[in-house]
């Protein structure tokens, strides 16, 4: 007899929270202790006084210093991009034509017309609070503690940032969701459940508006389609896309585990923060839904305990096989036991909720709370 | 303190999973007694690597009956009916040891430094050059955002120019990087540069980082001194670095600070072989995250690290850089495109779960077939000779355009392949090993093929330091399977398909020689078991290449193991059927011939 400990992503019903809010580099904190602040209050400025950039034009559109001024295509104190076209030359005859492009995001800030350069400072980034609450703890030019009492919903696996709005409830926790399902209705929300094997339904939901979508689980290539990019890596987060998306289960179309689902039934329509962030390595971060609530403060947390399986432990098994089925631990061999494919490994006997008895590898195994 | 110590306990903390065995002196030598696994534990919700290590090494005391827990930590040194004598253990959990390097010239002292932090066990997560092509504040940026564990600072060859590698000085100070672990601890920057830089470089760094330095990594072009950087970051890792990760001072103080970065250890060990049998070695460590591979050519260590190729974490990266055809055709069934992509991908995001079924494991081989092939890649990419060294030509060397920076790794000419990682030590037939370790690295001419028995590399590695003669008894006895020689000719496009591909006569003492051909595009297998030796005379067919040259007959001693003797004949690089079915049909038949599957041809195929 034996015991295992199993990672488990955390469903909480609501407990009190905290968020950290850490500048990747130092920059400046706007907040202070005691301070609440909503979703979107600046907390922080990664680079308050942006970089500067000189760029030579008169090099690049090969063309004298005098002639810069008449060839810019913006004023000094416009917002440009990366990659933007900001000077273009063409001869008289047009048999020339040079762009002179702007090699980041900012602001023209000045020009040299005796030597034909122009300067351009890029922008401060803003950390914005992204759930409402109380400041906490500040560490200048670094972090920001915001404190807050939540319902908490962690994901497997995730793509875009961060966002908030409302939770709506799209169907129910197994049905297909059709694009025909999604209307205007939806824009700026962020909706939950059902099952989403139909790239068509994704796609209206980046066309009304909609915050994010929260489901079981996706396609692999349409969350890449999403993400705009093959996702090779599990380090998310910083797509360039317009629909935040959590999956809570896994990868295919499956739907989000009963548990999960009834929580975020409960609290249809209450407003949420929403993070597709992801990172499956070293230093893990889980996306997730954060759905403010009014907690008492001596709410006790329900922090995950020593995560261990102990015979009669809820379990939950992960491996395709029985992907997703529920049962109890009723026994913890220590021989080992041969599989299918040859492989001698521990198992665990898990009697599912259906009375089947099945013997599982241990690492095919998460903790699951019923 | 050799003579003392009878019971070792070996512990690694991979990134998934933390394995360790226990090992008792038997009959005057030492030998592995049993071995536990069980989830790393650096991440939420336990953020403490030894919750992780007291439940392997939990399962290791109820298996021998022996008690290695107590209250806070192990059990040494050992009485008669508990502890051990002595404890170590190596680590790569958590990102491993992650390292900034910078130099002044990409091709030169920056690919120094890489070296140089690699051979240290490190993932190089950024190279820094004055020639890289950046503007001052990406670079500051990049810094500011890496947060590595140790810089390594390199530049300049002794007596030359010190302004560039102070400029890189300069840049170090401006980024004010933080280390990865503690908020409030100085960076450790390595400086292995010019050394008359030493004074200019101290007035930069001093004040902003824990600074010291080494001899230079590159005191003149021609030369290379890697050694003492490699040292430095080894140390600095054991005292900085593992003292602010997630409870490893406890770990520390539990196996007495004899802690070491895995990848270093297991470099040890693919020294070890190489001097031992006076032999090339490429090693390959497949791990969860990433992919190491070491190659030891003229007794010098080259190793690399594919920081994102490997068969959990980095899994659906693998599928991303080969492409769903390159993996797909190593596999004898159809799958489903869509579906095969969501099952890697939930490998990614569970990197714990194993293979229930024939089919999975499959689909898991076969991306790991992909992993080595990318990686031993990269590795015949970096492993280059040194750039800038001054070559002198003479008349004869005209047509010679053998340029500097060329490539060291011929898959012709490695004497010894050993597989380790749990995908290749834990699959559930050695010939499976085997098979992976073929078909990714395609040897050409003689090759004796090798696996770690349950991926115990990394303790030997760290054992040999302390323990040689116990981290040899274990190395050969329990850790290193012999899996027999592969012999296969070169130039696939040279192949006459009613001609032998290649002939052998293998030559036993008191036995009777034996004689094999294998035909294109097929394998054979002659059995040699462990142990055994045998002298091999090989001919390649016409126009193909055994490593003597075209149709040059070979010969060479080669030990047995429980795969046998090898003859493939499948052609370097190897070909595979153009239609569906007959493709399908083959990698069946080279698995059945392999004895790498008993089952019976799937219908579809």
């Amino acid at each position: 007899m034996g015991e295992i400990h199993l990672p488990g992503l955390e469903i909480s019903p609501g407990r009190n929270l905290i968020k950290q809010r850490r500048l990747p580099s130092s920059g400046e904190i706007c907040v202070y202790p005691g301070q609440r602040v909503q979703h979107d209050t600046v907390v922080a400025l990664l680079n308050p006084r942006g970089y500067l950039e000189t760029v030579d034009v008169a090099r690049i559109l090969e063309i004298p210093s005098v002639l810069v001024p008449d060839a810019l295509l913006r004023k000094v104190g416009d917002r440009v991009l990366a990659g933007e076209v900001i000077a273009r030359y063409r001869s008289t005859l047009g048999l020339f034509n040079r762009e002179c492009r702007a090699p980041m995001a900012g602001t023209l800030e000045r020009l040299f017309p005796a030597t034909g350069r122009v300067t351009i400072r890029s922008l401060p980034v803003a950390l914005r609070a992204y759930v409402p609450g109380e400041v906490v703890r500040v560490i200048p030019g670094e972090l920001v503690s915001i404190r807050l009492g939540a319902a908490l919903v962690q994901g497997i696996f995730g793509v875009g940032g961060e966002g908030w709005g409302e939770l709506c409830l799209v169907g129910e926790r197994t049905a297909p969701i059709r694009s025909r399902d999604i209307g205007p209705q939806h824009s700026g929300k962020i909706l939950v459940g059902g099952v989403w094997d139909d790239y068509e339904a994704l796609t209206r939901v980046r066309e009304v508006g909609a915050v994010a979508v929260i489901t079981g689980g996706l396609h692999k290539r349409d969350l890449d389609r999403i993400a705009g990019r093959v996702i090779g890596t599990g380090v998310t987060g910083h797509e360039d896309t317009t629909l935040i998306t959590v999956l809570t289960e896994g990868f295919g179309a499956i739907p989000m585990s009963q548990r999960t689902y009834r929580l975020v039934q409960e609290l249809d329509g209450r407003q949420a923060a929403v993070s597709g962030a992801t990172q499956v390595r070293a230093g893990v971060v889980r996306p997730e839904a954060v759905i403010p609530l009014d907690l008492a403060q001596d709410h006790a947390p329900p922090l995950p305990g020593p995560a261990t399986v102990f015979v009669g432990t809820p379990v939950r098994i992960i491996s395709p096989r029985h992907f997703g089925a529920i049962g109890t631990v009723v026994d913890l061999p220590l021989q080992r036991v041969t599989l299918e494919t040859g492989s001698q490994v521990q198992v665990a006997a898990v009697r599912l909720d259906s009375g089947e008895l099945v013997m599982v590898p241990r690492s095919n195994l998460e903790l699951y709370a019923r | 303190m050799s003579a003392d110590i009878n019971l070792i306990l070996a512990i690694d903390c991979g990134s998934t999973t933390t394995k360790a065995i226990l090992v008792a002196k038997r009959d005057g030598g030492y030998r592995l007694v049993d071995r536990a696994d069980a989830p790393t534990t650096v991440e939420a919700p336990f953020e403490d690597v030894t919750v992780g290590i007291r439940a392997a090494v939990q399962l290791l005391q109820d298996s021998t009956g022996r008690r290695l827990l107590g209250d806070d930590g192990l059990v040494v040194p050992a009485d008669a009916h508990s502890g051990v004598d002595l404890a170590l253990a190596t680590s790569s959990a958590g990102g491993g040891l992650q390292m900034m390097v910078a130099g002044v010239m990409k091709d030169l002292t920056a690919k120094s430094a890489q070296r140089a932090a690699l051979g240290a066990g490190a993932v190089v997560t950024e190279v820094l050059a004055i020639d890289d092509g950046r503007q001052v504040h990406e670079r500051v940026d990049r810094i500011r955002r890496m947060r590595p564990d140790i810089i390594l600072l390199s530049g300049g060859v002794d007596g030359g120019n010190i302004s560039h590698v102070v400029r890189m000085g300069e840049l170090l100070f401006l980024a004010g990087a933080s280390p990865r672990f503690g908020d409030q601890v100085k960076m450790p920057v390595v400086f292995a540069g010019n050394r008359d830089a030493r004074t200019y470089i101290s007035d930069v760094l001093g004040k902003f980082s824990d600074l010291t330095a080494v001899d230079n990594l590159r005191p003149s072009m021609e030369q290379e001194n890697v050694l003492p950087a490699s040292q430095k970051i080894q140390e600095i890792f054991l005292n900085h670095v593992m003292a602010h990760a997630p409870n490893y001072a406890r770990l520390a103080s539990w196996v007495g600070k004899r802690v070491m970065p895995t990848p270093a250890a297991v470099g040890r060990v693919m020294q070890i072989l190489a001097q031992d049998h006076g032999c090339s070695v490429l090693g390959v460590d497949v791990g969860g995250a990433t992919t190491d591979v070491f190659s030891v050519l003229e007794g010098n260590l080259y190793r690399t690290v594919s920081a994102n190729l490997g068969m959990s974490y980095s899994i659906t990266n693998v599928l991303a850089e080969a492409g769903f055809a390159a993996v797909n055709r190593w596999l004898p069934f159809a799958v489903n495109q869509m579906a095969f992509e969501d099952a890697i991908a939930n490998k990614m995001v569970r990197p714990v779960t194993v293979p229930e079924t024939w089919h999975e494991l499959l689909l898991e081989q076969a991306v790991a077939r992909e992993t080595i092939r990318l990686s031993f890649q990269q590795h015949c990419e970096l492993t280059t000779s040194l750039k800038g060294v001054k070559q002198q030509r003479t008349m004869g060397d005209v047509f010679d355009q053998t340029p500097s920076g060329r490539p060291l790794v011929d898959p012709m000419h490695i004497d010894m392949i050993v597989g380790s990682g749990g995908v290749l030590s834990h699959a559930p037939r050695r010939e499976q090993a085997a098979l992976m370790l073929l078909d990714a690295i395609q040897p050409g001419g003689i090759t004796q093929l090798f696996v770690d028995s349950i991926f115990m590399m990394p303790h030997i590695g760290l054992l040999e330091h302390l323990h040689p003669r116990a981290a040899r008894d274990l190395l050969y006895h329990d850790c290193l399977v012999p899996l027999g020689p592969c012999i296969a000719p070169a130039g696939s496009g040279r192949m006459r398909p009613d001609h032998p591909a290649v002939t052998a006569k293998l030559e036993y003492p008191g036995r009777a020689p034996c004689l094999v051909a294998a035909m294109p595009g097929t394998i054979l297998r002659v059995p040699l078991g462990a142990g055994e030796k045998a002298v091999i005379t090989a001919t390649p067919g016409p126009g193909l290449d055994l490593g003597g040259g075209r149709g040059v007959t070979v010969e060479a001693e080669v030990w047995g193991g429980c795969v046998g003797v090898i003859l493939d004949a499948r052609g370097r690089p190897i070909r595979f059927p153009g239609q569906e079915l007959e493709r399908r049909r083959a990698v069946w038949e080279w698995m059945k011939a392999m004895g790498a599957t008993e089952l019976d041809m799937p219908s579809e195929v």
